[in-house]
């Protein structure tokens, strides 16, 4: 029967290849589309790590850092009475520095090669102890960060569970160091003793990066407020509020900061609101694209009715001479539903075999493979009702040939 | 005899009003699209106000610090901008200013957020701000780190309501500006203009800017004549070698040159690993007319399948004509002036549509102050290529039909 059907749409091949190329396209179209929501909506599934509702950035600007000591260690004392102003406020519950807040896009990262000389990029956080309840983040072995972390003779660190996997796999990561390699998969030591990190406690995935972006790599080390040779002064803080808190403390907040650092800078940010405009920024383009492809095969659905529409016309005689030779009107329908069919499924094992070129060939690698699986199904399961469709009504034509007169034309 | 062609094509086209409706959608459709991104690029390649100089103007916004283990690409600072890009030959005026930054005003308890640049005075001379009230700052103004504003009128409204602004001071980031004019808004894609608040960049908090190489800074080179660019490049490359290093300890030389807007925008999208290399523009315009190429071919193939179909309904119609003597060009002619004609209605049915989708998108705030508008320019882009679309997608019908054998025709074709 299938290769009735082939033989078939292969003797119209010229104007079976337009019908064949443009369904191809259409299919690569939604393939691209669904490829990016899958790949969102995985991300969304995830738990994300912390809290965003009444949480507060507050990035500083600093006029003089330089190398000066002297001038840093003035920076680190400024940035130590900010600290406790901002805690000071009742509308406070916690605050800690942190470099870049969640959702701004910017990130810090600390890039290390293993000893399989594969690079090992992670979120590079230095925080006081308080930041466990700003985030707030879920302690799932050992210990968090704790007062005096920052004097002792090396480095504590707090990682992220798919870090530690990443590093130790299977093994239990607390108690060991860190221990880093040069590209040739040489130990490389860190210079200072005291800069050797060793974890000591694994926190649950941090997506400071946003609900529709990959999980990083992520690590927690201490802060120094007091030795400015460990630490530099930080830029960023974020602030727990509690709940409630209006927006109108942000200027006694303001104020109350430029009081302790008058030639520093102050900008305050909502985290909730960020993550309103990280929202928009990658689901408006999907949406317009979106809508875009949603156009694209509408038109081809209806191009594909038409021809259709003219393919039985134009084949009277032949449908004709079938029901005078005994064929009912499925048979007839299915006839030419099955054409279609055979055509879209042809169109489609070829549009899955290029797409799925993509993950084969690693050319997208930051997204996971089965996304793209995902996708292509997608794509077939939207493309091959939405076809059919097309061809009901051509299709309905066909069995409402009358046999006498068709075959009467000639 | 056009008028004849037209007429036919006319009554083909009203003959089959299911094709017809769906060429239109598609061709209306493709359209669309293509002009409301040839709108967004025009805007932010052609000399619009305040820009009005941008086909002679050089942009130095990004430029890059390197030494053996550190890199700092960005925008550059003011110490290198004043010390090593001034008196450029063919550079007629110089403007230094900041990039916008955020800033906080509170108004009765509420935060009204604006973007503040701080600038020289050959800042309103190289840009054309359309002055509603008050006047820009000026050269002493300047010299004296003078604390005045100039303000947008929708960041006027803001700060101040109903009242005047110009003469009344407001509070910037924890800093009080007088205000001294008041400015039409500007669309954020007009990129070295675009702010709410300008003030003097000596009103800044402190004066370490003077001296720094890299950093929150960019400039505008008005240039006598187009003609001059390669020259000044060619000196603003050889001045590089000589910078002073502030930290030659991590860093040893600095990238990057005076641009274009096109070349900046090249290369933003492209992502250069070299600023001292001139950005590859053709790459960019032949990437971008790939695109559009590659958007059109779904429509094409649609409108090609359809004429197709339409051809093979009237064989017998060609037949006769071949038979009566017309000759293949005059044929070919009768369907491509049919699909030209269909691509015509589509491309102005969707240069209406754009014109409002435009509209939607200026009135959404989604670009801030965006005034996009379907110029001259945009509609020829649009006819243009909608003529295009319809000979491409004409061209391959009418060959095919060219080759119908006119006795196969005459018996009612090749079924």
């Amino acid at each position: 029967m299938i290769g009735h059907y082939c033989r078939v749409v292969w003797n119209r091949k010229r104007a079976n290849a337009l019908i064949l190329i443009e369904v191809l396209v259409s299919f690569l179209v939604l393939c691209v589309v669904f490829s990016i929501a899958v790949h969102y909506a995985e991300n969304w599934r995830r738990p994300l790590g912390f809290q965003y509702r009444d949480l507060w950035s507050v990035t500083v600007r600093i006029p003089d850092r330089g190398s000066d000591p002297l001038v840093e260690a003035r920076n680190l004392e400024t940035s130590r009475a900010l600290l406790a102003a901002l805690r000071g406020s009742p509308e406070v519950e916690s605050a800690t520095p942190a470099p870049n807040a969640p959702y701004s896009g910017n990130v810090s990262r600390s890039g290390i090669y293993l000893a399989d000389r594969k690079l090992v990029q992670f979120l590079y956080t230095p925080v006081v102890p308080g930041a466990i309840e700003v985030y707030p983040l879920e302690l799932v072995a050992g210990r968090w960060l704790q007062p005096g972390d920052d004097v002792l003779d090396y480095t504590p660190i707090v990682i992220s569970q798919n870090l530690a996997r990443r590093i130790f796999g299977r093994e239990d990561p607390l108690g060991r160091p860190i221990e880093e390699f040069d590209e040739q998969g040489q130990p490389r030591p860190r210079p200072e003793a005291w800069q050797q990190r060793k974890v000591v406690g694994v926190v649950k995935d941090f997506r400071k990066t946003g609900e529709l972006s990959d999980t990083p790599y992520a690590a927690f080390v201490p802060q120094s407020m007091a030795d400015a040779t460990r630490s530099a002064a930080p830029w960023s803080y974020l602030v727990r509020l509690r709940p409630g808190t209006s927006g109108a403390f942000e200027e006694s907040l303001l104020r109350s900061l430029r009081s302790v650092g008058p030639t520093w800078q102050f900008e305050i940010k909502s985290v909730a609101r960020m993550r309103a405009s990280y929202l928009k920024a990658r689901l408006l383009p999907l949406l317009i694209g979106a809508t875009i492809a949603g156009f694209l095969v509408l038109m081809v659905g209806m191009g594909l009715l038409g021809v259709l529409w003219q393919n039985v016309s134009g084949r009277t005689q032949e449908i004709g001479l079938r029901r005078a030779l005994g064929a009912t009107r499925e048979q007839v329908r299915a006839q030419i539903l099955g054409e279609l069919v055979t055509l879209t499924l042809l169109a489609l094992g070829l549009g899955v075999v290029l797409f799925l070129q993509v993950p084969l060939l690693g050319l997208v690698p930051f997204v996971e493979p089965q996304v793209f699986g995902l996708a292509a199904l997608a794509a077939v399961v939207a493309i091959l009702p939405f076809v059919l469709l097309c061809g009901l009504y051509p299709g309905w034509l066909a069995t409402a040939v009358d046999p006498a007169r068709a075959l009467q034309y000639e | 005899m056009w008028i004849h062609v037209f007429k036919i094509a006319y009554k083909v086209l009203l003959r089959r009003k299911f094709f017809t409706f769906v060429s239109l959608f598609g061709t209306g459709l493709t359209i669309l699209v293509l002009v409301v991104v040839a709108a967004m690029l025009d805007d932010l390649l052609a000399p619009r106000a305040p820009e009005v100089h941008l086909d002679r103007t050089l942009q130095v916004s990004r430029m890059a610090m390197r030494g053996e283990q550190r890199e700092w690409t960005g925008s550059p600072g003011f110490g290198f901008l004043d010390r090593y890009c001034r008196d450029l030959p063919h550079v007629t005026t110089m403007s230094i200013f900041t990039v916008g930054q955020d800033v906080a005003t509170f108004v009765a308890g509420e935060k009204i957020v604006s973007q503040l640049r701080r600038t020289d005075a050959a800042y309103w001379r190289i840009l054309d701000f359309d002055f509603l009230d008050g006047r820009p700052f000026g050269e002493s103004e300047v010299t004296d780190g003078a604390p005045v504003a100039v303000l947008t009128s929708s960041a006027a409204r803001r700060i101040f309501r109903d009242r005047d602004p110009v003469g009344a001071s407001f509070d910037a980031g924890g800093q009080t500006l007088r205000v001294i004019g008041v400015v039409r808004d500007v669309p954020f894609f007009r990129s070295s203009a675009y702010a709410d608040i300008w003030a003097p960049y000596t009103t800044a908090a402190t004066e370490d800017y003077r001296t720094r190489l890299m950093g929150g800074f960019q400039a505008l080179l008005l240039v006598d004549s187009r003609a001059r660019f390669d020259e000044i490049r060619a000196e603003f490359a050889s001045r590089l070698p000589h910078v002073e290093m502030t930290d030659p300890e991590h860093y040893d030389r600095m990238d990057g040159g005076p641009w274009t807007r096109l070349e900046e925008v090249a290369s933003e999208v492209a992502g250069t690993s070299d600023e001292s290399e001139r950005p590859r523009t053709g790459w960019f315009l032949g990437a971008l007319g790939l695109l559009a190429l590659l958007f059109m071919l779904l429509p094409a193939i649609n409108l090609v399948n359809m004429t197709m179909s339409r051809i093979f309904e009237r064989v017998s119609e060609i037949g006769v004509r071949k038979a009566f003597g017309a000759s293949t060009g005059q044929l070919v002619a009768q369907f491509v002036m049919e699909n030209v004609l269909l691509s015509v209605v589509g491309g102005l049915i969707g240069l209406g549509l754009a014109f409002w989708v435009l509209h939607l998108i200026n009135a959404s705030g989604w670009i801030p102050n965006a005034d996009l508008v379907v110029n001259y320019r945009v509609v020829s882009y649009g006819l243009l290529l909608s003529m295009f679309f319809g000979v491409l997608s004409g061209a391959y019908p009418a060959w095919r039909m060219a080759r119908l054998d006119p006795v196969q025709s005459l018996r009612g074709g090749e079924r």
